[in-house]
């Protein structure tokens, strides 16, 4: 019962075997599984860390160069509504003249027109003139003289207008 | 009566399993026989446990494992504290071994604790770690001045503690095991059917489970104490 002998460092001997084969076996696998864990579960965090980041990176940019788009669009829309409007102030200017210039051509076409028929009218009147002159004068009177009665009679119309 | 002594004694006796018979039979006692086969239980169900472990879904068998482990680590670090962590793998061991020889009975093999000689060597183990802790912490110079604190007066008991802490240890588990052992064996001669069955849940699985848990318990807080 009570007894110390070489059995003491024969159970030194068994501990000591025993702690080793333990840690080789026991704690070295489990603690190393439960580290490789640890590690990756860090990992993750960082990787989901920085890609959060990265999202907040891209979103700014997107952010600002949608800002800018819509600078730009706006500013499109103004230089497209200030072209527009020269070009229209253009186009109705040009055709304004257009008018005028057209009203104008008519107006000087027509008072063609009307000299020229006046004259024609003028012409046919001096004919008809002289025929009834020469019908209430006769046959005698001759070219020369039809004509300057034709010419003082117009002078006398002219004056008398 | 003398009937029952002399059982009670046969019991008791920690009897040679085998000799050796080198240099005149080197006696192998019957407790280091039993710690082999604790010793062999121990790593071939840590093998088997810890086959194919995996870092990603591990499984159920993974988990359990892990989670004693761990269990039992955090445990002892928790007494010994973060800076006696590599000393958490050995007290594990020995709490785990101490606690299968104390239920070992139950299985009809006599408690390797109840011999002497084994909680002598762990008693000797301890004090010896408890004193590398210490130098290793402080250095030599600081550890032996260590034995003058508080004050120089205290150093014959402090130097004196070096022997009387593992003698302590190796005493309480013996007297615990072997006190057990006597009433459970008595119990066995009075009334071997029924009776025994709450007293060796007591005896057997709750006190050998408290004793391992205070023997592991005390030599960690030695460790701390000498470390810090």
């Amino acid at each position: 019962m009570l007894r110390l002998d070489i059995n003491l460092i024969f159970t030194i001997i068994n501990l000591l075997v025993l702690y080793f084969l333990m840690k080789k076996f026991l704690f070295k696998p489990v603690n190393q599984i439960i580290a490789q864990r640890e590690e990756e579960i860090e990992k993750q965090f960082k990787d989901a860390e920085k890609a959060r980041r990265q999202a907040d990176v891209l979103k700014q940019e997107y952010e600002s160069s949608l800002e800018n788009a819509k600078a730009d669009s706006a500013k499109l829309v103004h230089e497209a509504k200030e072209k527009a409007r020269t070009e229209y102030d253009r186009i109705v200017k040009s055709a304004d003249e257009e008018v005028a210039r057209r009203l104008q051509k008519a107006e000087e076409t027509i008072a063609e027109e009307k000299e020229k028929s006046l004259r024609s009218m003028e012409n046919e009147i001096g004919t008809l003139v002289i025929q009834a002159a020469s019908k209430v004068v006769g046959e005698k009177v001759s070219v020369e003289n039809n004509q300057k009665l034709y010419d003082d009679f117009i002078a006398e119309m002219g004056e008398g207008k | 009566m003398e009937e029952i002594a002399s059982e009670l004694l046969e019991e008791l006796n920690c009897e040679t399993a085998f000799t050796i018979p080198i240099l005149g039979g080197i006696p192998i006692a019957e407790s280091v026989v039993i710690t082999w086969v604790i010793m062999a239980f121990m790593v071939i169900l840590s093998i088997c446990l810890t086959r194919n472990f995996k870092v990603e879904n591990p499984g159920r068998r993974q988990i359990a494992v892990e989670y004693c482990v761990t269990a039992l680590q955090n445990m002892v670090k928790g007494i010994i504290g973060e800076e006696g962590k590599r000393y958490v793998p050995y007290l594990v061991t020995v709490i785990v071994y101490i606690g299968i020889a104390n239920i070992i009975g139950l299985f009809g093999m006599k408690p390797p604790t109840k011999d002497l000689n084994v909680t002598a060597a762990l008693a000797v183990m301890s004090i010896v770690l408890i004193e590398y802790a210490g130098i290793r912490a402080k250095g030599v110079k600081k550890w032996a001045k260590s034995f003058a604190e508080p004050v120089a007066i205290v150093a014959p008991l402090n130097v004196l503690e070096i022997f009387i802490r593992p003698l302590s240890l190796c005493m309480r588990l013996f007297g615990n095991v072997l006190g057990a052992f006597v009433v459970m064996e008595l119990l066995k001669i009075i009334m071997p059917a029924i009776l025994p069955i709450p007293f060796s849940l007591y005896f057997d699985v709750f006190d050998g489970l408290i004793q391992a848990y205070v023997f592991v318990f005390l030599t960690s807080l030695f460790i701390k104490e000498a470390i810090e």
